[in-house]
């Protein structure tokens, strides 16, 4: 029995008696706390110091969180990102239309000129520009008929422009967006998402932008080369 | 020593307790999916009824963990920020309380390791026995008492300030917001037996720390 009392529990066996995990040895370590003074002493520090533990922090120290702003940000957030280009396939879609109705006005003007003679009007050719175009594009590969391109450079060029600027300006329409923000939720973060977000989709849009531009012009350069022999044959 | 009977030096046991059962388990992730899904739906109401819920949570590990107030209030704001954000993700394979819990961790312990500060550096204090006794008066709870707890309190919380950050957060998840050595676990990344290695270790050392701090203190006597 004195070997037993020379034996003290460890402070682990203790804290694991008062967290009631060793069901196992409880019974050797209730024993030697029956027996041992010293170690029901520091029992009673441990049992002493899981008390001072379970107090709770007043609540007025713990951060907290301004619930209204942080619905407010969140939801102002969700709502920017909505209307971030590239974010909505309509915003893609818009993207796309934009720089092939360009081209279009390009062509349209530039096959007017071609069929000077009044044959064909160059509402006439869009028509059958429109006609052809769901049979001709699934025919055509991106690129292709470039080949065939009637119109110059500096027509594809213009369009280009039409389309930078036609960016820049939307994209100031975001950084207006932001700056909004910033005054509004008096918060930086949501404002550089939604820069980080255009700034992504600046290479996006060029990409969208291209390949609307390449089918366009290849499809419209196609039918024209048509016309054109067509009208050729004609004289 | 008061005679009190061995058995009440028992604490209620944490880690069965927190081993739920079945059912209990389904109906905490039933409630919370119910709340998660109102959040989603953009119900302010229920947007409020998480940040209470679960504030206290998450004050806690900022508490504990980051000593500046200035530095605590902006992280308190981007981890809720960040939890509304990835809310949509949560798949509801652990607790919300879990989940929440990695998000704030993750946060502070990117915050502490920008500002340079070690994270699992010892404890200062050597672990021999000591031979001072605590001595605390009985801390129940008495109108009289209110003002000696917040002092207690004090004492303690700059004793628990001398710990390493991750035995601090580990005192605090344990004793504070109830939970097992599983879950506290899942939010530190911890194999269960460190989180009770780390847990054992904290408490022996608050104890020295304690015993120093409160020796020859006659409000304790």
């Amino acid at each position: 029995m004195s070997s037993q009392i020379n034996n003290h529990i460890s402070d682990e066996e203790i804290q694991d008696f008062i967290d009631s995990n060793s069901k196992a040895s409880d019974a050797g370590v209730i024993n030697h706390l029956k027996q041992c003074m010293m170690c029901r002493k520091r029992l009673e520090e441990y049992w002493q110091l899981y008390e001072l533990l379970s107090y709770e922090i007043p609540l007025s120290s713990l951060p907290a969180p301004t619930i209204e702003k942080i619905v407010s940000i969140t939801s102002a957030e969700a709502e920017a990102f909505s209307q971030i280009p590239g974010e909505s396939y309509t915003e893609k879609a818009l993207s796309c239309s934009t720089g092939g109705i360009q081209t279009i006005d390009v062509l349209k003007q530039n096959t007017a000129k071609q069929s000077a003679d009044g044959a064909f009007s160059s509402d006439i050719v869009l028509k059958a520009v429109w006609k052809k175009a769901g049979i001709l594009a699934l025919s055509f590969l991106a690129g292709l008929g470039i080949l065939f391109l009637p119109i110059t450079l500096s027509e594809i060029l213009t369009s280009v422009l039409q389309f930078v600027i036609n960016f820049s300006a939307r994209g100031y329409s975001y950084v207006q967006l932001c700056i909004d923000f910033i005054k509004t939720n008096l918060d930086i973060r949501p404002a550089f998402l939604i820069l980080k977000q255009i700034v992504l989709n600046i290479p996006l849009s060029l990409v969208y932008y291209l390949i609307s531009l390449t089918i366009t012009v290849t499809i419209i350069s196609v039918i024209d080369h048509f016309i054109h022999q067509k009208l050729l044959r004609r004289r | 020593m008061k005679s009190k009977c061995l058995t009440e030096y028992m604490k209620p046991n944490y880690a069965r307790e927190h081993l739920l059962s079945d059912q209990i388990l389904s109906d905490n992730h039933s409630s919370e999916r119910s709340l998660v899904e109102r959040v989603l739906a953009e119900d302010n109401e229920a947007c409020k009824e998480f940040i209470v819920r679960y504030k206290r949570l998450i004050g806690h590990i900022i508490y504990r963990m980051v000593d500046n107030p200035a530095d605590r209030e902006d992280l308190c704001q981007e981890i809720w920020i960040k939890a509304f954000k990835h809310l949509k993700h949560f798949q509801f394979r652990s607790l919300l309380s879990t989940w929440l819990g990695r998000i704030t961790y993750n946060t502070v312990i990117n915050h502490l390791r920008k500002s340079g500060i070690p994270l699992y550096n010892d404890i200062s204090v050597d672990f021999e026995d000591s031979e001072t006794e605590l001595h605390y008066k009985n801390t129940a709870v008495t109108s009289e008492q209110i003002v000696e707890r917040r002092e207690l309190s004090a004492e303690i919380d700059t004793a628990i300030r001398k710990l390493p950050e991750q035995y601090r957060l580990i005192i605090t998840l344990f004793h504070l917001d109830g939970m097992n050595y599983h879950q506290i676990g899942d939010i530190t990344g911890l194999p269960e037996g460190t989180v009770k290695s780390h847990l054992f270790r904290a408490r022996k050392a608050l104890k020295k720390i304690l015993t120093a701090s409160l020796k020859g203190e006659d409000i304790y006597q």
